[in-house]
């Protein structure tokens, strides 16, 4: 049993296997790519070795560990495992980093380099005012980081294959023109949308007690749309590059790409149409019945890949302009044609937390009631407010410093861990008894006392 | 007091855009039906004798039929519009790896096309070369202003210069 955890877990539940079986048809998947991948690239040079080795030295790594796991005692066997099984989630990760490394990057290394660091700083940026949206309970920097990565890495090695072929089958079958644009403009946001929203499906799977709401949904959907912005941009701005390279302006076409994809379209695009995916699956995570969370999620893929769609095939249509209002007009595009997309996010967000900060309130105020003392009445104006929640530890860093700063934060937060647990019990999401919440109310005595 | 269906307006709000996204999809089959009109197969073949070096001053082609050209070598398509029914409508078009129309003519019915074999690339505004990447040349039939069958289609593959 999880002591922190929004629900207590006895057993593994059925949503387990149904994660497993997504993640092996997942690892059937990308084999098949890097198989092809082999075949296509031919020679393997150099840039193997700089993620290629460690990642084998990692599988390595994780085979040892998982082999002596059996050898402990069955309860520490669980850890070990657990512990192979993350070595190699990371070697994976390498891999498929290798395999990107090569199909985006192409014959210009430096420039894809140099494009990486230019996104990194905006991408960044992007996943702190996104992790900073969840006011009353910030999700873990490592699953922050898993849905990042899973977007940049993960999910665009699965859909490069889908993509190109799909274009191969346009280019060779179909007149070019606005229907050629339609019929690409569906496969990208059918498989792009499905192989980035497989990381939020498997996040809601497998790690539930921290994702509680359409909020959580919301945050790690738009995580691994920036994610898979930042990869798509190196893509994009190394393309660029070669094509204009010859007429000496290489660097400004990669700069202008750079421009609309990491600063006008950081926010827009990836991050709202995965978030709308995050916001689907976030509902359903507090449905009761298994028809109602089917609608909820199916709806949030259904408008992300149709506002992926409309996009993709719908952009040649805008006016744009010419001379001087061009540059207003490619601003206006993207305000008008994702805008509304991204309006909606911020809607169900501002839905999300006004629903989940009624039910803190109340739950901190019954929690209060009961008398235990793990939260007074007079701590419930402050919990609920992050302002007032932010005000008070730096009251008490100014008067104790940083360690008392760090204790009244793991306080605050374990406080608002145990009013979540007491929502999702009264609304009965638990798969298990009690005592994960009672666990939660001797922490928090204990980081009273 | 525990509110009633708290989560209620939120999947609401997930069941409306569901439903919009369907309108959406649906809007971008019309648009795709629309240009990509169902039933338009006539049998008809173009023949694309080839695609050659060109010299831009004589008109003239040279060399091998080829896939493969740098951005500094001028190219076009050589097509024999005897191959195609005199009176029916259609256009040869180079695009571009970005997608723009970078040179061809029509549409016009084919037997007027006939002192148009050569169909070269043309250098964009502003630029000093082809620009580098995949280039499609397709012989399209034409119907009611617009193109609704290819008739012939050549891949070409433009390499950078430098």
């Amino acid at each position: 049993m999880i002591a922190n955890a929004a629900y207590a877990r006895h057993g593994r539940p059925p949503r387990y296997r149904l994660a497993i079986a997504l993640a092996g048809v997942l690892v059937i998947l990308l084999f098949l790519s890097s198989f092809v991948t082999s075949l296509v690239l031919g020679t393997i040079p150099g840039r193997v070795a700089l993620f290629g080795l460690p990642a084998i030295a990692l599988v390595g790594v994780a085979t040892w560990i998982g082999v002596r796991a059996f050898d402990r005692d069955p309860a520490e066997r669980r850890r070990h495992l657990l512990r192979a099984a993350i070595v190699l989630g990371i070697a994976l990760l390498l891999w498929l980093l290798v395999v990107d490394l090569f199909l985006f990057t192409g014959d210009a290394p430096l420039v894809a380099l140099i494009s990486a660091l230019a996104c990194l700083p905006t991408t960044a940026f992007g996943i702190w005012v996104v992790r900073r949206l969840d006011r009353n309970e910030k999700e873990p920097w490592r699953l922050v980081m898993v849905a990042v990565a899973w977007g940049a890495v993960v999910a665009t090695a699965l859909v490069i294959w889908a993509n190109t072929s799909l274009g191969e089958v346009a280019a060779n079958t179909l007149v070019p023109g606005p229907g050629m644009d339609a019929f690409t403009a569906y496969g990208a946001g059918f498989f792009e949308e499905i192989a980035k929203g497989l990381a939020v499906l498997l996040l809601y799977l497998v790690m539930r007690d921290e994702f509680d709401d359409v909020v959580d949904g919301i945050v790690y959907g738009a995580c691994v749309g920036l994610g898979f912005n930042f990869m798509e941009s190196i893509l994009y701005m190394t393309h660029i590059y070669a094509i204009f390279a010859g007429e000496g302006f290489g660097a400004e076409a990669a700069g202008i790409q750079w421009y609309f994809r990491q600063v006008v379209g950081l926010f827009f695009g990836h991050a709202t149409y995965t978030a709308l995916v995050g916001a689907g699956i976030g509902v359903a995570r507090q449905l009761p019945r298994l028809s109602q969370r089917l609608l909820a999620i199916a709806g949030g893929w259904l408008i992300a890949i149709s506002a992926h769609f409309a996009w993709d095939a719908w952009l040649q249509f805008f006016p744009v302009g010419d001379g001087a209002f061009a540059l207003i007009g490619v601003h206006l595009r993207t305000i008008l044609m994702d805008g509304p997309f991204t309006a909606v996010v911020l809607l169900l967000l501002a839905m999300g937390l006004q629903v989940e900060g009624a039910a803190l309130r109340r739950q901190l105020q019954l929690e209060a009631a009961t008398g235990s003392g793990a939260i007074a009445p007079a701590e419930v104006g402050v919990l609920t407010n992050p302002w007032r929640r932010w005000q008070a530890r730096m009251q008490v860093l100014t008067l104790s410093g940083l360690g008392a700063y760090r204790r009244l934060a793991h306080l605050q937060q374990a406080q608002l861990n145990l009013a979540m647990e007491r929502w999702h019990r009264e609304r009965r999401e638990l798969e298990g008894p009690l005592e994960a919440e009672e666990l939660l109310r001797r922490q928090v005595l204990a980081l009273k006392s | 007091m525990i509110p009633r269906d708290e989560i209620r307006p939120l999947y609401l709000a997930m069941l409306t855009l569901g439903v919009l996204a369907l309108v959406i999809l649906a809007a971008g089959l019309i648009d795709f039906f629309a240009f990509e009109p169902p039933g338009q197969n006539t049998g008809a073949h173009a023949t694309v004798i080839g695609v050659y070096r060109y010299d831009p001053g004589g008109g003239r082609l040279s060399g091998p039929d080829s896939q493969r050209f740098t951005a500094d070598q001028p190219f076009a398509a050589e097509v024999d519009w005897t191959s195609l029914p005199l009176t029916m409508v259609v256009a040869a078009r180079w695009f571009n790896t970005l997608g723009t129309t970078v040179g061809g003519v029509g549409p016009a019915p084919a037997g007027q096309l006939s002192e148009h074999s050569i169909i070269p690339v043309k250098i964009p505004p502003g630029f000093r070369h082809n620009v580098p990447g995949d280039y499609t040349f397709v012989v399209e039939r034409y119907q009611n202003g617009q193109p609704v069958e290819v008739l012939a289609r050549r891949l070409v593959y433009v390499r950078s210069a430098v």
